[in-house]
């Protein structure tokens, strides 16, 4: 990721008081204001910030020395250094599972928080990031104390962040965790009331926590009320949280008539040409000997496990709901920790969202990498996007250096069945034009055809 | 539109939320972000509900235990005779 050189606030980091985030050269830092002094000195003395580091909930921090902490702005109480996350993800690019496995995640620290005295005074979806296949809080200043009788601030923004996306995404499509991309804070309720099936109003928690829950906020959303005179026990509150657990655990997700074991095995490679594929994988790595790589057109992640067993973390990304789905359930059965499963549309990839475009990154501003994979991917680009090869390859340019690239030649049976209802305009799909095309952003290095078929492996640099 | 049924539940809603109000305590609330009033409403009422809940299978699982421990008194009570 490309990061200010000098002392710069972070931009999407302005909306707590409690603090910020900025840079010091290639470093984040997070000042704590002294306004916060109070919770945070409970939240490192009261045994809740050594718990949740221990059990990966929460993102370890040191704290600076004087000298370091001198660069903070005014009103600062301490500067600590997170511990850095390697890619920053977020929940448009999060398949049902990763969702899933964050608001647990959530409701694990907002119980763990009241064991020791604290609450979440925020539950968004963007605190949480992904390290090897654990969702963690990063935003260190999301606990405040908690007082008896409080009832939980961040309960809507629970609601909008992870149970409305998860049940839309369980009962409705999956695709609809795309609403994020709209809707910077959560599913508004009274859309996910909208688009539900009738039957989730026949379940308690559904029908409370989303229908009635929409209901109350459009019933109130004029006329203010004073919270101050309401009051929640703490055996209420527990109860609402281990029923806000126990609904997303009862959430699940397939593909349609499919079954995973089975799935996405529709490819016309023989085994040995995989096995072929797989050994140029595993060359390209150790050749250029990346730090980080991106497989763009992942699918289930074979591929990309061949990078993430080399100690190298890939993320391994695919358009396909399903296929991320399944990339990271396996990651998570065989704890494969260097793979990062995400969700992307290459032809419409991540854009800048928020507060003058400046919250939430695109998918270039997070790069670029060292090396990419673009396997089986072009001829997807090019024929069912109608993108020219000479486009395809100057957006490659734009992300990495080294750069391992199949090309599919028409006669290839999956091409064949990509233009079989369509008219063929693509005359410029030739495998002359495709190395002609590169060439004008990447060296040639290395041609390789894959064996027992018609396809060929490039591997390329940068010029 | 406003249709019988949407207004029934309005009302519902309406009359659940006047008797948790009547039911409140005073105590300041300190956040950054917006709660949001109806938001807050159904959390009290909702919890509440769910706690009422809670309290009850503990006292009724208290009832058996006690029942239970009454008539185990009384067979052992039986078998020394």
């Amino acid at each position: 990721m490309t990061q200010p050189s000098s002392t710069t606030a972070m931009p999407g980091s302005f909306r707590d008081p409690s603090g910020f985030l900025f840079y010091h050269g290639d470093k984040l830092y997070r000042q704590i204001n002294n306004t916060y002094r109070q919770h945070y000195d409970l939240l490192m003395n009261s045994g809740l910030y050594s718990e949740l580091t221990e059990k990966r909930l929460l993102i370890p921090h040191h704290e600076e020395r004087p000298a370091t902490a001198s660069r903070a702005a005014s009103g600062a109480y301490k500067v600590i250094a997170p511990e850095k996350i390697p890619f920053i993800s977020y929940p448009y690019e999060w398949c049902f599972s990763q969702l899933k496995d964050a608001a647990l995640a959530t409701l694990e620290i907002q119980k763990r928080a009241l064991d020791h005295g604290m609450s979440l005074k925020d539950s968004s979806v963007y605190n949480i990031q992904f390290q090897g296949n654990n969702p963690v809080l990063i935003d260190t200043l999301s606990f405040e104390q908690y007082r008896e009788g409080q009832p939980w601030i961040a309960y809507r923004q629970f609601c909008q962040h992870f149970l409305a996306p998860l049940v839309l995404m369980s009962y409705r499509d999956i695709r609809l965790n795309q609403l994020f991309r709209i809707y910077i804070d959560g599913i508004p309720l009274d859309l996910a009331s909208k688009l539900l099936p009738p039957r989730t109003r026949l379940k308690f928690s559904l029908l409370s926590h989303i229908h009635l829950h929409a209901k109350s906020q459009k019933h109130y959303e004029n006329s203010g009320i004073n919270t101050s005179r309401r009051t929640l026990s703490r055996v209420a509150l527990t109860a609402l949280i281990a029923n806000l657990e126990a609904s997303i655990r009862n959430l699940q997700w397939k593909p349609a008539g499919t079954e995973w074991a089975n799935y996405y095995e529709d490819t016309n490679y023989t085994r040995e040409s995989f096995d072929h594929k797989k050994k140029i994988v595993a060359d390209f790595i150790r050749a250029c000997s990346p730090k980080t790589v991106w497989d763009l057109g992942a699918n289930t992640g074979e591929f990309a496990f061949i990078v993430g067993d080399k100690g190298i973390p890939c993320v391994a990304f695919d358009i396909d709901p399903a296929a991320v789905e399944k990339c990271y359930l396996d990651c998570r059965a065989s704890n494969r920790t260097n793979i990062l499963p995400l969700i992307n549309d290459l032809t419409n990839p991540s854009p800048a969202l928020g507060w003058a475009n400046e919250e939430r990154c695109s998918l270039r501003e997070r790069g670029p990498v060292d090396a990419c994979l673009a396997l089986a991917l072009v001829h997807h680009l090019a024929l069912t996007n109608n993108v020219p090869l000479d486009r395809i390859a100057k957006f490659f340019s734009s992300l990495c250096t080294w750069l391992l690239v199949e090309f599919v030649p028409k006669s290839d049976s999956q091409v064949r069945r990509l233009l079989a209802s369509r008219e063929d305009i693509f005359d410029h799909y030739t495998q002359d034009d495709f190395e002609r095309d590169f060439s004008k952003h990447f060296t040639i290095e290395r041609r390789q055809p894959i064996e027992s078929s018609e396809r060929m492996l490039y591997t390329m640099r940068r010029q | 539109m406003n249709t019988p049924m949407n207004l029934f539940s309005s009302l519902s809603v309406s009359a659940i939320v006047g008797v948790i109000i009547g039911l409140s305590f005073p105590m300041t609330a300190h956040a950054y972000i917006d709660a949001g009033s109806g938001s807050y409403i159904i959390q009290i009422i909702v919890a509440t509900f769910l706690g009422g809940l809670f309290a009850i299978k503990i006292f009724w699982k208290k009832i058996i235990l006690f029942a239970k421990n009454l008539f185990s008194k009384g067979d052992k009570h039986d078998t020394t005779k």
